[in-house]
């Protein structure tokens, strides 16, 4: 029983210590080891798939989220861990890790899930994560979306909802940041993280592997609670009180200034990397920030030809919709001199279309050969402010829900 | 005036607020499966990288027009140079060298005189040139986002001490 309560201790803190130092994560003040490592890491990756999973088809070897080379990474970490786990559980003199060493682990792990859950929860809190639809999604039939696009463009839609998700996140990272609320925060982030991994395996959305993980730490940090938990509730017995973990005490003594400074520190860092690109921006709520020049969704009203609507999305791209809602679209870069758009696409040559926009009636003419079609198009700008999607609708009763028809 | 903000508008083309999958960043602007490439999206696990462009250089050209270089601040490497007319600072004759200088202390300006004693502004003129410069540029505002930030996270440091302090001195008297 000792043996594999051991050999489980030492698997959970070599995997997760691998998995922590290897998966890249775009942080703007810590050193991100992910990345450090990547070159090294992806090399291994994809030599362990060529000659070891013998992996035939074409994949992605670089570590981002879900990608094989990912899945391969966290392969490698699992079968290194259970080895290294299982010499060292045979080598060693004691079966259990000390309580001091597991006191440290345990908080490492805490506030890497507590910077985690900070940096996905604010940016719910401040609509960065889920934004409110691109002009070319909000007039895409709802049939043609994935269930991920649509996923998020449901989320984005709900500011309330964005925010209530962000502040669900954000209670158990302030709760994992100190000894008497980890253990608490650690289980309400178990259920929040729970919520999330069935939200990404029901939406196929590609964080399941990293939310996964994510999970695990949330089960290693509340595992003393819940059994406790299940003491009270099931056995109907008195907590056992050493299955927590607990400072050791001979911090209180000479060390104590050092702990208090140190984690004080810590801790502030969180927050400051987690809320740093809100500050540095001074943008705290995405669907309000600056949009490119002609950012919108126009209604071509130039008869006799194919396309029905002109988009032109937040991250330089223009999508043309046809007639029958099928969606085409093209690298934008802008001339803003010589007003012309310049579009390019894999296999296609790059295509330059002069414009003119009329401030006034919000009116885009554009012109130009286009895929050897000579093609002069009108449009009007669409007030997407006015979509029953964007309007701030909140009906107590169905009255009241019905009279905005 | 007008000129100004469409080139700034082009450069927000290449700034990224906001976070995603890969994927969904792919299917965001009716991507097709044949044209997904990893490297085009800079999310990575639903979070974004910051993709906010950097202040280094500031070239003077003529008196009503200036090339700005930036970087990526992950990318050191790779800049970006674009050439703005009538900026409101840095074409601005009522805006001295030295102001611009504590405004932005790591950009390095190229191309602009140091003031002789004759062009010295009066009192009311510089007044007139620092309110000028707080209501016109954007990029202030985020400077001072940050020292904001640098506040906050400070006083979070001294609270946290301090409670955490106060708690270890109230465990040593219950132990007692």
């Amino acid at each position: 029983m000792q043996t594999t309560r051991g050999f489980i201790q030492r698997f959970f803190i070599l995997f997760s210590s691998l998995c922590i130092l290897s998966i890249p994560l775009p942080y703007s003040q810590i050193i991100d080891t992910g990345t450090l490592f990547s070159p090294f890491t992806e090399h291994i990756v994809l030599w362990v798939g060529d000659n070891v999973l013998h992996i035939r088809h074409s994949y992605i070897a670089k570590i981002v989220s879900d990608a094989t080379g990912m899945y391969i990474l966290v392969f490698i970490n699992l079968v290194i861990s259970i080895i290294v786990s299982g010499i060292s559980i045979y080598y060693a003199r004691k079966r259990q890790i000390s309580s001091q060493f597991s006191y440290y682990f345990n908080s490492f792990i805490s506030y890497y899930l507590a910077l985690q859950l900070f940096k996905y929860g604010f940016d719910k809190v401040f609509k960065q994560q889920f934004y409110f639809p691109e002009p070319n999604t909000l007039f895409t039939p709802l049939a043609y979306l994935d269930k991920d696009i649509l996923f998020w463009s449901s989320m984005g839609s709900s500011y309330s909802y964005s925010l209530f998700l962000g502040i669900a996140e954000i209670i158990p990272a302030c709760l994992l940041l100190f000894n008497r609320t980890r253990i608490l925060g650690g289980i309400i982030a178990l259920i929040v993280m729970l919520q999330v991994v069935a939200i990404n395996l029901s939406f196929d959305i590609s964080v399941k592997l990293y939310s996964l993980f994510l999970l695990m730490l949330s089960l290693g940090i509340s595992w003393p609670g819940l059994v406790n938990i299940f003491q009270i509730l099931i056995l109907h017995k008195t907590p056992n009180s050493t299955s927590s973990i607990v400072q050791p005490s001979y911090l209180a003594q000479n060390q104590k200034l050092s702990y208090v400074l140190i984690k004080a520190l810590v801790i502030s860092l969180i927050f400051y990397e987690a809320s740093f690109k809100y500050f540095q921006n001074m943008n705290f709520n995405g669907d309000h920030a600056a949009r490119p020049f002609l950012h919108g969704a126009y209604s071509v009203t130039t008869p006799n030809n194919n396309y029905k609507r002109i988009f032109i999305h937040s991250r330089g791209y223009l999508i043309f919709q046809d007639r029958d809602d099928q969606l085409k679209d093209y690298r934008l870069k802008c001339n803003l001199r010589n007003k012309t758009l310049y579009l390019s696409k894999t296999g296609e040559p790059e295509a330059r279309l002069q414009y003119q926009y009329d401030n006034t009636d919000s009116c885009l003419v554009l012109s130009g050969v286009l895929n050897k079609d000579s093609i002069k198009l009108i449009a009007k700008l669409i007030d997407t402010d006015t979509l029953p999607l964007k309007r701030d609708g909140f009906h107590w009763t169905i009255e009241g829900s019905a009279k905005q028809y | 005036m007008k000129r100004i903000f469409t080139l700034v508008s082009l450069l927000l083309l290449l700034f990224n607020t906001t976070a995603q999958t890969k994927i969904i960043a792919h299917k965001s602007h009716s991507g097709t499966s044949g044209d997904f490439s990893v490297s085009d999206y800079d999310d990575n696990l639903g979070l974004s990288l910051e993709f906010k462009l950097q202040l280094d250089t500031v070239i003077k050209l003529t008196n009503n027009s200036v090339i700005e270089i930036f970087h990526l601040p992950h990318n050191n490497s790779e800049r970006i140079v674009d050439t703005m007319t009538n900026h409101p600072v840095f074409n601005n004759p009522e805006v001295s060298l030295d102001s611009m200088k504590k405004r932005y202390p790591s950009v390095e300006f190229i191309g602009f005189d140091t003031p002789t004693k004759t062009q010295k502004k009066s009192k009311k003129q510089r007044m007139r040139a620092s309110l000028y410069m707080s209501f016109s540029d954007e990029s202030t505002n985020k400077g001072s986002g940050l020292t904001i930030l640098k506040g906050i996270s400070l006083l979070l440091f001294v609270v946290t001490a301090l409670l955490l302090w106060r708690n270890q001195a109230r465990t040593q008297n219950t132990h007692k």
